[in-house]
C-alpha cells in the first residue's frame, strides 16, 4: 500500500528525465560551496553556489553520492561533506590557548579528516581517471595544520565558523559544467563500491514491496525522510525498529520487515523528492504534513497542483501546462455530474494518493492514507464545497475552504478579534482532511468545538455556520435522513419546520427588533451577546423571558417612535416563525443547537441584506469580528 | 481437501499490522491468511491438524481510523525470567513512566469477513485422529461459540465475534461485489516457523470481494 505506492512513484519518476530524482546510489544534498581543484590536487578556488533568498543565503540542492544517516560517531561521506571531513577544518582560531572542549573539537576534526581520506583512497585507489587522481593528490597535499590560514578559505571563514549548511563538493578545474562526483569513471566506481556493500547483506529473502525473492534485505533504511514538519531536522524514519518492543520472532532491526535494499532506496528517495516540492506537499493541517501524488499520467503534475491548490489557497501555484484546459473540462463535468468522453476517462481514472504523515521524534507515523482515482478526488472535493456552501459568500462553490481556515475557527478569539491560545488539537486536522478526501462524516469533535466556540464568544460567521451545515448535511446523507437533509439549505428555508431552526430564526428577529428600536450605535450589548448561548440550549426559559420583558418593550418603543408599521411586521414575522412549534421545548439537543445557529444565521442574513438592498452582504470573519467588537451591529 | 469450513468473523476494530509499519502501526487493507488461521486455531486446534486458508470474503468496505496511545518500549528478557524462576533476586518490573513510547495506529474499523479454510492431517496424527472427528469437533464448537482463547482481529485488543456459515448458507452483502478487481499489493501470507521464521508474501488480488489465497501448507509448516 503506502510503501509500495511510493516505490511505484520512484519507478515512474526515474523514467522521466525531467524529474531530477536521484538515481540509485545518489541522493539529494544541500550544498553551499564547490572546491575547485587542479589535476595535480591544488585547491585553486572556492565557489559559493548558495542561492540568495532575500537576505539569507540558501544552500542549493544537487544530486550527490548517496549519504546514509550519521547519528553519532565518525562516518565520512563520499566526495561531498562538511569541511570537518573534507578539509579537517575546525572553528577554533587559537589552538594554542584552546580550552579542553575546543581541543577536543580540533582532535575530532583531525580524526574525521583521516577517516575521510581513508574512505576516498579505499574507493578510488585503482581508478584510472584524472578526477580520481586529482582527489587523491589533493588529499596527499593538503595540510590540515594550517587549514585556517589557507588563502582561498579566508573569504568564507565567517560562514565556515558558524558551521551551518557548509557542505562542499569538488570540481576538477577543467570540467566547467560538472562536479567531480558526476564524472563517469567516478560514478561507476562508486556504484561498484555500493553494489559490493549491498551484496554483503546478512539476509537474503523475499522483498515485501516488490515481492521478488532472493533479494538482499536492508538491515536499516539508510536514507532518512526529511521535510516532515516537527520531526527531527536531520530526518526521521518511516520504517524503523528503534526499541525492543517493536521486534518479534527474534529478528534484528529491519529484518523484522524484509525490504530489499533497492526498494528501501526507492521509496525513501521518492518520498523525499515529494516532500521537497511545493506542488506535492502541504503543511499546517494540525501537526500533519500531507503529501499528494498522482499515478503515471501525462497530466499528473497538473492534477497534483489542482488538488494542492484546493487545500491551500493562500499560496496558489500557477498551472502552466496546456493540459490544464483538458483537466478543467473534466472538473467542470464532474461538478455538473455530466458524462465524460473516452479520452477524459483516462484523466478521471488516474490513480491518486494522499499520505498524511505526523512526526514522533525519530519516527514518522502515518496519520492517513487514501488511494483512489483523480475523479473520485474531484467528486469528494466537490461534495465538500457543496456541503460547506452557505449564503453570504460570493462564490463559495468555486473554491473549497482550505482546511487550515476551518481549523482556525476552532480556536479562541480575543477581544481584538485575533486568534489566541493554543492551536486546534493536532489530531483534528487530520480527521477533517480524511473526511474530505474520503467523503466520510466530518469528525464530531469539529462540530462540537465550533458550537462551543459560538456559545462562548458569540461569533456567528459564514465559515462556522458552513461547518455546522456541512457536518449535518453529510451526517444526514450518510444516514439517509432525508428529513434532516431537507432542512439544511444554503440560504433561508422558510418551509423548514425544524424546531431548532425556527427558534434560531425567531431569535434573529428579536435581536433585530432590539436594534431597530434603540437605534444603531446606541447599544453596548445586544440580547445576542447576553442570551445567545442560553437561547440555543434552554429556549423555553429564555424566549419567555425575552418576549415578556424586552421585546414587548422594544415594540412599544418602536411604535412611539413612529415606526409602528415596522413593529407590526416584526411581530407578525416572529409569530409566524414560531407558529406550529409551540410549546417551546425546554432544552435543545446537539443537533437542534446546530440548526438553531444555522436558522439564526439565515434569518439574520435575510433581515440585514434586505435592509441594505444587498449592497453589503455580511462578509466573513473580518467583518464579523468587527461586528462583535463593535457590539454587534448596534 | 474434503472438509472445508466457512466461518464468518466480524468486529468493531481490527489491525493486521504491516510488518514494515510495526513501530507506528498501519494495518493491511484486509485480514491476512495468517491472522485468519489464528482465529480458526483459537476455536479448535490439535497437533494432529494444520489449518490452511483457501479464500477470504470481504463483506464490508475498507475503512481506516487512527488512534495514538502510550505503550512501553522495553521487553523483559527471557534470561531474567529464567533466573527469577531459579530463585535469584532479580527485578522483573517495567516502569511505565520511564519506558513510555507514544505510538500511532492506523487501524481498520467495522470489519467482517468470511474465512474459507480446510485442514490437513499432520505427522503428529495418531490412530485415534480422523479427519471426520476433527471436522465435527470444529463444527460443534463453532456452532456453540466455544473457543480456547478469544479469537482476535490482528491485535489482542480487537476481539472477533464469529459464527459458522452452514454448508447450505449463501454468503451475502459484499461491499465489493461490483468491483471486478482490486489489487491490494503484497501481503503477508504466512511465516515459515520451521525455517528461521522466514516471512513469505503473496500478491493479494480481490476479485468481486473474494481473495483467493494461494496454495500453501499453512499452519506454520513449510510453504509450497
Amino acid at each position: 500500500m503506502i510503501i509500495q505506492a511510493l516505490y511505484e512513484r520512484y519507478e515512474q519518476l526515474i523514467r522521466n528525465p525531467k524529474s531530477k530524482i536521484s538515481p540509485m546510489y545518489s541522493s539529494m544534498g544541500k550544498i553551499s560551496f564547490v572546491l575547485v581543484i587542479s589535476a595535480t590536487g591544488e585547491l585553486l578556488n572556492i565557489v559559493d553556489i548558495r542561492e540568495v533568498d532575500g537576505k539569507r543565503r540558501k544552500a542549493s540542492a544537487i544530486n550527490i553520492p548517496e549519504q546514509g544517516s550519521r547519528s553519532s560517531g565518525i562516518k565520512p561521506f563520499f566526495l561531498s561533506d562538511k569541511p570537518e571531513y573534507l578539509l579537517g577544518y575546525h572553528a577554533i582560531a587559537n589552538v594554542a590557548n584552546a580550552s579542553a572542549t575546543d581541543t577536543k573539537k580540533v582532535v575530532d576534526a583531525r580524526r574525521k579528516y583521516e577517516a575521510c581520506v581513508e574512505l576516498h583512497r579505499d574507493i578510488l585507489h585503482k581508478v584510472e581517471d584524472d578526477g580520481a587522481k586529482a582527489i587523491l593528490a589533493f588529499f596527499s597535499h593538503w595540510n590540515i595544520e594550517t587549514v585556517r590560514e589557507h588563502p582561498k578559505l579566508q573569504n568564507f571563514i565567517d560562514d565556515l565558523d558558524k558551521g551551518l549548511d557548509c557542505n562542499m563538493v569538488f570540481r576538477l578545474d577543467e570540467d566547467t559544467d560538472g562536479y567531480l562526483h558526476e564524472r563517469e569513471a567516478v560514478k561507476t566506481c562508486w556504484i561498484r563500491y555500493m553494489e559490493s556493500k549491498k551484496a554483503s547483506s546478512e539476509l537474503i529473502g523475499q522483498c515485501l514491496i516488490t515481492g521478488k525473492a532472493g533479494e538482499p534485505i536492508a538491515q536499516t533504511h539508510e536514507i532518512k525522510i526529511k521535510g516532515v514538519r516537527g520531526a527531527q531536522s536531520s530526518g526521521a524514519a518511516l520504517v524503523s525498529f528503534n526499541v525492543d518492543s517493536f521486534l518479534s520472532y527474534g529478528k534484528k532491526q529491519s529484518f523484522n520487515a524484509p525490504v530489499s535494499k533497492t526498494a528501501a532506496f526507492g521509496y525513501t528517495t521518492a518520498l523525499n523528492h515529494m516532500l521537497e516540492s511545493d506542488t506535492n506537499t502541504i503543511t499546517g493541517i494540525g501537526d500533519m504534513t500531507v503529501v499528494f501524488w498522482a499515478g503515471a499520467s501525462p497530466f499528473g503534475e497538473d492534477m497534483e497542483r489542482i488538488v494542492v491548490n484546493a487545500f491551500n489557497q493562500n499560496r496558489a501555484i500557477a498551472l502552466e501546462n496546456k493540459a490544464t484546459d483538458q483537466i478543467m473540462d473534466v472538473i467542470k463535468r464532474v461538478q455538473q455530474g455530466k458524462n465524460l468522453t473516452e479520452d477524459m476517462l483516462s484523466i478521471k481514472e488516474t490513480p491518486f494518493y494522499v499520505l498524511g504523515l505526523s512526526p514522533n521524534m525519530a519516527r514518522i507515523s502515518v496519520r492517513m492514507f487514501w488511494q483512489g482515482h483523480f475523479g473520485q478526488m474531484l467528486e469528494n472535493l466537490n461534495a465538500h464545497s457543496a456541503d460547506m456552501d452557505i449564503a453570504g459568500l460570493k462564490d463559495y462553490r468555486a473554491e473549497t475552504p482550505p482546511i487550515y481556515r476551518i481549523m482556525e475557527e476552532t480556536r479562541r478569539v480575543s477581544i481584538e478579534g485575533k486568534k489566541v491560545g493554543e492551536g486546534s488539537p493536532p489530531g483534528l486536522g487530520g480527521a477533517v482532511l480524511r473526511a474530505i478526501v474520503q467523503g466520510n462524516a466530518y469528525p464530531h469533535a469539529l462540530y462540537m468545538s465550533i458550537v462551543n466556540r459560538i456559545h462562548v464568544d458569540g461569533i456567528v460567521n459564514q465559515l462556522r455556520v458552513g461547518i455546522i451545515k456541512a457536518y449535518w448535511s453529510r451526517y444526514a446523507r450518510l444516514n439517509n435522513n432525508l428529513q434532516l437533509e431537507g432542512a439544511l439549505s444554503v440560504s433561508i428555508n422558510e418551509e423548514s419546520k425544524d424546531v431548532g431552526y425556527r427558534l434560531g430564526r425567531a431569535f434573529a428577529v428579536l435581536e433585530k427588533v432590539q436594534i431597530e428600536s434603540v437605534g444603531d450605535n446606541k447599544l453596548n450589548a445586544t440580547i445576542k451577546d447576553k442570551y445567545f448561548a442560553s437561547a440555543a440550549t434552554r429556549p423555553l426559559a429564555v424566549f419567555t423571558f425575552l418576549f415578556k420583558n424586552l421585546t414587548n418593550h422594544h415594540l412599544k418603543k418602536m411604535r412611539s417612535n413612529g415606526n409602528g408599521g415596522l413593529a407590526v411586521t416584526y411581530d407578525i414575522l416572529y409569530q409566524k416563525i414560531l407558529k406550529g412549534i409551540y410549546p417551546i421545548p425546554t432544552t435543545l439537543n446537539q443537533q437542534e443547537q446546530g440548526l438553531f445557529i444555522l436558522g439564526y444565521y439565515h434569518q439574520k442574513q435575510q433581515l440585514f441584506t434586505s435592509k441594505k438592498q444587498q449592497a453589503e452582504p455580511i462578509s466573513i470573519q473580518e467583518k464579523d469580528h468587527q461586528q462583535s467588537s463593535n457590539s454587534e451591529e448596534a | 481437501m474434503g472438509y472445508g469450513i466457512r466461518l464468518r468473523v466480524w468486529g468493531d476494530y481490527a489491525c493486521f499490522t504491516r510488518p514494515e509499519m510495526k513501530a507506528e502501526r498501519v494495518s493491511y487493507d484486509v485480514i491476512t491468511p495468517s491472522a485468519a488461521r489464528g482465529i480458526l486455531e483459537s476455536i479448535h486446534w490439535k497437533p494432529a491438524i494444520r489449518w490452511v486458508i483457501d479464500r477470504i470474503h470481504v463483506l464490508k468496505p475498507i475503512q481506516f481510523e487512527t488512534i495514538r496511545r502510550n505503550e512501553v518500549e522495553g521487553i523483559i528478557s527471557a534470561r531474567n525470567v529464567q533466573q527469577a524462576m531459579d530463585g535469584k533476586p532479580i527485578t522483573l518490573a517495567q516502569i511505565v513512566t520511564e519506558e513510555r513510547q507514544q505510538r500511532a495506529t492506523l487501524m481498520l474499523k467495522q470489519v467482517a469477513y468470511v474465512i474459507e479454510a480446510h485442514f490437513e492431517m499432520t505427522d503428529a496424527a495418531g490412530a485415534e485422529d480422523s479427519p471426520e472427528k476433527h471436522y465435527n469437533i470444529f463444527l460443534r464448537r463453532a456452532r456453540k461459540g466455544q473457543c480456547f482463547q478469544q479469537p482476535y482481529l490482528g491485535c489482542r485488543e480487537f476481539p472477533a465475534s464469529f459464527e459458522l456459515v452452514e454448508v447450505e448458507e449463501a454468503i451475502h452483502s459484499y461491499a465489493y461485489t461490483d468491483v471486478a478487481e482490486k489489487d491490494l499489493g503484497w501481503m503477508l501470507w504466512d511465516i515459515d516457523f520451521n525455517n528461521e521464521m522466514t516471512p513469505h508474501f503473496f500478491r493479494a488480488n480481490m476479485r468481486c470481494g473474494v481473495i483467493e489465497v494461494p496454495r500453501s501448507k499453512g499452519g506454520g509448516e513449510p510453504l509450497l
